[in-house]
Parts: C-alpha cells; structure tokens; sequence
C-alpha cells in the first residue's frame, strides 16, 4: 500500500468511526446525555479497531468501498433521525 | 498472517509512527515528567512543604480578604477551592475575575496548619510541564484537541503494532543485542512495546477521550442535534437556580468544609462556586469515595443558604461512572504513591519504543540509501537532526529550566512566561547545536550536559531545599542512576558514526 492510500485509509476509517459513533447516539437506549457520553467514550475504539481491521483485512480498492458503504449508510440513518 | 496484510500494517504503523513520533514524543516526555507535579511542586516551593494533620485550620478570614483585594468582587463568574490532602498540605483558591475580556485566574494559597496566606511563587516548572501536557499551552480547545488527535493515533499505532506481531509470546523475549543495530533496535521496540501494550494502549485510549472530549461535542452536536448545536459531555449536570438580580454573600470555604463533613462524612477535594456573590450561586463539592470504576462522590449545594440540592455519591449508570474513571485512570491517581513510580517507569518506557521507532526508521534509510550508492540525503539528514534536537533536546532543555526555574527571580504571575522562555530557548539552542554539528558529536555533547544536570540536581536540592534533603534521599538516588545510565550510554556511543 503506498503513503498515499495508508493516509487515505486513516482518513476514512477516522471519518467513518465518527459517524458510526453518532449512529450509537440514536440507538443506545439510555438518557440523551449519556448518549453522547457513549458516543464520544467508543469513538477512539472503533476509530482504532476499524481502521487496523480494514487495513489488515482488504486490499485498498476493497477498503475504500466497505467504507463508502459504511458511510452513506451511517449518514442515512443520521438523515433518518436528525435535522442533518 | 500473510506477507501482504503485515505489509499493509506496517505502511500503517511506520507512516504514523513518521508523521507524529516527534510531538508524541513530547508529549509522553511532558506527562511523564507531570505524573509527579504533586510531589514535584512541593519540592520546587519549600515554603508550600508545611506540616498537616488531617484537621485542616479556618481560613474564611484570610479567603474573605482576598476575595475583597480582587478589583470586582460582583465579576467573579467562578471560584475554585482546592481543599488540603496529605500531598498537598494547602489551601489553593483560584477565582477566575472578569474585567472586560474573559476570565482569567487569580490563585492564592493557604496553609492547612495555621490558614495564614502563603507567599504565591506563581507557576513552576513540573505545573508548567502538566499544562504543556494537557494543553501544549494553546487556547482550549485547541490545544486539547490537538492532544487527543495525538492519543488517537497512539492508540492506533499501539494497535496496529500490536496486530503486526504474529508470534506475541517469543518476541515479547526476543532479545539479540550482539547480532547487528538493526535487530538491537528491532527487539528492543517490540519487547517494550508487547510488555507495555496494556498500559499504553490504556494511557492512549484515556487521552483521547480526554482530549477530544471539547470536540467530540461539536460534532457529535452538530450531528445529531442540529448545526452550529453543542452536546455538553458532562457526566453530572450542574444544578441551575433561578436569579432574582440581587446580590448576596456565598458561603465561605469553611462551611462548605463543614456541610460536607455533616453529610458526607469527607473533607471535600474541592468545591466549585458557580456565580459568586449572586442569589443564584451554586457549590458542587467532589469528596473522594472508593466505589468501584468512581473515585469521586458529588455534593450540590445552594450557593447562598447551604441547602443541600443534590448528593450523588455515585451516579447510578455505567456508562458516566466509565467516563468519570477515565481521568484517575490516565494520572493513575487512584493508586499510592508506587502506581506513581510504575506510572513514570511505563511513560519513560513509551519514550524510549518512540525512541526506538525513529532510530529504526533512521537505520533503514540509512541501508537503503547505502544500496544505491548515497552516503545521505536531504530527508535522511533532516530527521537525523531532528531526532536529536527532539529527543535529546527537550529532555536537556527540561533538566536545565530545573536550574532556571529554581534560581530565577520574577514575580509570580510572570513565572510560567519565564519558565516557558529557558525550556523553549534551550531547546532551541539544542536543536540548533544538533543541526551545526555532526550527529554524533552533538549527541554526545548534549547526552553529557543531561548528566552533568542530574548530578548537580542533589546539589540543588541541599542548595534550594535545606530541611528537605533527607526527605529527598530517593530522588537523589534516582537522579544520580540516571546520570550513571547516561555515563554508560556515552561511554558506549562510537566516537565516529560509520
């Protein structure tokens, strides 16, 4: 994988952790506060695990479209419950 | 695992490790450095090393008249009073004063013996260094932010190192030091690195929930609240009372002190007083529990009356209590005095496998270039350089701002400007020193002037402390290991590099 990939993979696995973190505001059934609180407690874990299990995982092509995916779903269900 | 996912993990790993091993380095330096500010502090302002009992003295005369020195007592949005522990044998009072612009902290302090005001010597140097590691002393939340993108990435690297190694157990005592550099290196990086995995991983994780907890809140509230919404990530919301417009005395330290014992049964660690002098004035008092996950219990007062309005001596659901016990867990104040030592001994563990790292990064451009027939080149020379002027530098630039620190005299709201100037102007100094000679002469030179600064450090101690010296024989103990472990390092280091 060249830098420019390695860079690219960090930046989407950043980004997608983020918006899988606001996902989990949404679905934990617990107080809004402590949704967040969740939320901002998971998002270096799956930031971490995500970006390391991709990279490991799949071939850059392959990675960058499970990212897609997982970042037009995630921004879909955000869409679904709040004013985006 | 095959060749092509280790590949993939080590591009990873080594494009991270390249872009921000430096300012991790600096930081894992500064919190090492900070794990001891308590101690520290005390050792840096002897007239603050006063006895205590356990039974902390009035000090609402003194507080009283301090609060009246301040230009506008009616401005005082917010006042923070750190109540006496057995490592901090004082009262510290911090108002943030309004005149104007925004707040800024006024602090006093007071001893826990007699409650007579102490002589303020303003910031010193291991406080200096706790703020340069939480904030690098840029406005919040800048500054904090960039911290927690650093403990990100940290935690990345320490898990993608960790999933590089395929054979955990034999390489956690793979340890060849005579075979070449190379392997030396290699071993090196991955024993320290798997036998602290834990701990770093932890250290990593609890930064950046730290750090980014300013702007995970923005953008978590922007999100899902709405643009330009901010989510406040408060474990325990602080009460709010109505405001009818007048103005009324707060309640004194000392009856927070009092209510706290009545119902807690604890002297509190400190009480917050929210709107000062205003009939809505609220205290929130935090007073050590041993609960598990929490270490802190919360008591709200009426700012005004004493009334108690909420007492929570731990939240009831997990997830604040998991997000209270993050701080304890990253300063390793839930522990004594040796989960300190091995908190320090760990930090001083990752600055050396960062270390390593650079060095590893500095052999293989070295052999590369030696393929193609080049002795350097402008990259490879560039981060030479730097390595030493980082990694040598702000240590030296460290132990000598201790001398600085010490000997300087400044009126105490200037002293943390002035410690700020000796640590960046050595610094500089240092990786100018580093870039104007050849690496190995620089090296030596300024590993040689860390070990004359921690021989001389017990000197100081007799020097600057007096009384203190036989309180002090394990840190002077510490200090001149150290400077024997440099000697050895400098005996061993080649005159000329190959």
């Amino acid at each position: 994988m060249s830098k420019v990939q390695t860079f690219f993979s960090i930046t989407l696995g950043v980004l997608a952790s983020i918006l899988l973190s606001a996902v989990l505001i949404f679905v934990l059934p617990v107080e809004q506060g402590e949704r967040f609180l969740a939320a901002s407690f998971v998002f270096p874990i799956f930031c971490a695990f995500l970006t390391v299990l991709m990279v490991r995982g799949f071939p850059f092509s392959k990675m960058a479209k499970l990212y897609a995916g997982l970042i037009v779903i995630s921004l879909i269900l955000i869409k679904l419950n709040a004013p985006l | 695992m095959s060749k092509q996912k280790r590949e993939r993990l080590f591009s990873l790993h080594s494009l991270l490790g390249l872009c921000v091993a430096f300012i991790l380095y600096v930081v894992c330096f500064s919190g090492t450095y900070a794990v001891f500010t308590a101690s520290l502090t005390r050792w840096e302002n002897p007239e603050i090393s006063v006895q205590y009992e356990g039974a902390p003295a009035s000090i609402d005369a003194e507080y009283e008249a301090f609060i009246d020195s301040l230009p506008d007592t009616a401005k005082i949005p917010m006042v923070i009073t750190y109540y006496p522990t057995p490592d901090m044998p004082f009262y510290k009072v911090q108002a943030l004063v309004s005149a104007g612009g925004p707040p800024k902290p006024t602090i006093a302090q007071f001893s826990a013996a007699n409650g007579e005001r102490l002589e303020a010597r303003g910031t010193s140097l291991s406080q200096w260094m706790a703020y340069f590691h939480t904030d690098l002393w840029l406005p919040y939340p800048l500054g904090r932010s960039l911290i927690g993108i650093s403990g990100l990435l940290l935690l990345l690297m320490v898990i993608s190192g960790l999933y590089m190694n395929n054979k955990l157990v034999k390489r956690s005592f793979l340890w060849r030091p005579d075979k070449s550099l190379k392997l030396l290196l290699l071993d090196s990086h991955n024993m320290l690195g798997l036998w602290g995995f834990l701990f770093h991983g932890v250290i990593a994780f609890s930064g950046a929930v730290l750090g980014l907890g300013a702007l995970s809140g923005v953008i978590f509230g922007a999100l899902v609240l709405g643009p330009g919404e901010h989510a406040h990530l408060e474990p325990l919301e602080m009460p709010q009372l109505e405001s009818h417009g007048e103005m009324v005395p707060s309640i004194t330290p000392d009856r927070v002190l009092q209510i706290s014992k009545s119902v807690s049964g604890e002297i509190p660690a400190l009480g917050i007083l929210v709107n000062n002098g205003k009939d809505n004035a609220v205290v929130r008092i935090y007073y050590e529990v041993e609960k598990p996950l929490v270490s802190y219990g919360v008591l709200d007062l009426n700012g005004v009356t004493g009334e108690v309005i909420a007492h929570n001596p731990t939240p009831q659901s997990i997830i604040p209590r998991l997000y209270i016990s993050v701080r304890p867990l990253h300063t390793g104040a839930f522990g004594g005095v040796w989960l300190k030592i091995l908190y320090g001994v760990l930090g001083a563990i990752l600055c050396l496998i960062i270390l390593s790292g650079i060095l590893m990064w500095l052999e293989r451009t070295s052999a590369t270039l030696a393929k193609v027939g080049k002795a350097s080149s402008i990259s490879f020379m560039f981060m030479e350089k730097l390595s030493v002027g980082v990694c040598v530098g702000f240590p030296v630039a460290t132990l000598l701002s201790i001398y600085v620190d010490q000997m300087m005299v400044v009126e105490a709201a200037r002293r943390a400007y002035w410690v700020g100037v000796s640590v960046f102007t050595i610094w500089g100094f240092a990786a100018l020193y580093a870039c104007a000679l050849k690496t190995h002469t620089s090296l030596r030179a300024l590993l040689g002037i860390a070990c004359i600064a921690l021989f001389g450090l017990p000197i100081l101690n007799l020097v600057g402390a007096g009384g203190f010296v036989s309180a002090s024989l394990i840190p002077n103990a510490v200090f001149i290991s150290l400077a024997g472990i440099l000697v050895f390092v400098i005996r061993k280091l080649p005159k000329t590099l190959a």
